[in-house]
């Protein structure tokens, strides 16, 4: 079978044909193209369901929402600060971010009192300044609807 | 568009945050699987629909009835996935027949299957990064228009005006897409069976 019929195959698989010339497609399927369309569906079958696996638990209203309130204009400096939660870290700085994290450990330990505290989208942020570095405690719910994971995230920032 | 949809979008346009959220969760899940499945990397995919639904509410005012909201936000989507490939990659992204067509290998869908249970897909983690991973290695072109049919079930034509090209072009790049795409599976399933 030549590449032609193949695409009228996969335009009768798709349903993209008229009427008429599917049901003179259908009335001459031969047993190599039945095989060539359940071949086609199995491809269709792994692709939408291992995507539609991957997307059942996607939220992206509350990301919307608040970029919608603060004007939308934050969209790439968000998704920046959001990596930088998720520790994308480069190799080269990991040595100054460990010991930002040992000084905002330490920091935790001899100092009792944040500036504030509250609960946004299943995160609650704590944050501290002090001179010359602001150290940022994230507190996220993994999967509030399934139980109690939690992930705790200290973040520092040094001024330059 | 389906006239829920349409109702939606005049009440959004009009302000009403409520109908502008409900489009986003009506839609989110599938544009964000046509998101993964065009760039692979989770968090580039959800910042891909965030910034798609954002340019949607900028644009409400702009749209025109009588036009499919689900072609317009996956035009959207496929659009900022295509930039941000070119970005990630450092070179020149093409959708042109030339590149999109390089195939060597003229045959045709090969009349078997690959083995791989597709209900598997739903609740096998490694079989999905296997398929993901699969998707990634086909051209931007192929890719997009395997998932907008295989995810969305888009016709020839409302992919064609999503991309910007002929219903040839998109029939040529889905058939290379799929043949591409059983190759690869039927191979990864060969390397998954350990010969007798």
């Amino acid at each position: 079978m030549g590449k032609a019929e193949d695409e009228r195959l996969q335009r009768y698989f798709d349903g993209e044909l008229p009427a008429e010339e599917r049901a003179r497609v259908e009335a001459a399927l031969t047993e190599d193209d039945r095989l060539k369309l359940a071949a086609l569906g199995e491809v269709r079958g792994l692709v939408a369901n291992a995507l539609a696996a991957e997307a059942a638990d996607v939220d992206l209203w509350a990301g919307i929402e608040r970029q919608l309130g603060s004007g939308g204009g934050g969209g790439k400096a968000a998704a920046k600060a959001r990596r930088r939660w998720g520790l994308r870290a480069h190799p080269a700085s990991w040595s100054a971010g460990f010991v930002s994290l040992a000084a905002a450990a330490a920091l935790l330990l001899f100092v009792p009192s944040w500036h504030s505290s509250h609960a946004q989208n299943g995160c609650d942020i704590e944050s501290l300044e002090t001179v010359g570095a602001v150290a940022t405690v994230i507190h996220m719910d993994d999967a509030p609807h399934r139980g109690d994971e939690a992930t705790t995230v200290i973040w520092t920032t040094e001024d330059d | 568009m389906e006239p829920d949809d349409r109702k939606l979008v005049e009440d959004a346009r009009r302000g009403n945050a409520t109908a502008f959220r409900e489009l986003v969760i009506r839609h989110q899940r599938r544009a964000y699987a046509v998101a993964l499945g065009m760039v692979h990397d989770p968090d580039d995919a959800r910042d891909i629909c965030q910034e798609a639904f954002l340019k949607v509410h900028k644009s409400l005012a702009t749209f025109e009835g009588d036009a499919q909201f689900f072609t317009w936000l996956y035009r959207i989507v496929v659009n900022l996935a295509i930039d941000h490939l070119r970005k990630r990659r450092g070179q020149k992204v093409e959708f042109d027949d030339t590149q999109a067509n390089d195939d060597p290998d003229e045959g045709g869908i090969a009349p078997h299957r690959t083995g791989f249970d597709p209900a598997r897909a739903l609740s096998d983690k490694e079989l999905r990064n296997k398929i993901v991973a699969a998707l990634d290695k086909l051209s931007p072109a192929h890719r997009a228009v395997l998932v907008m049919r295989e995810v969305e079930g888009l016709s020839y034509q409302e992919m064609a005006e999503t991309m910007n090209c002929s219903i040839g072009t998109i029939m040529s790049r889905l058939f290379h897409a799929r043949k591409k795409m059983q190759q690869m599976l039927i191979e990864y399933r060969k390397a998954a069976t350990p010969a007798a």
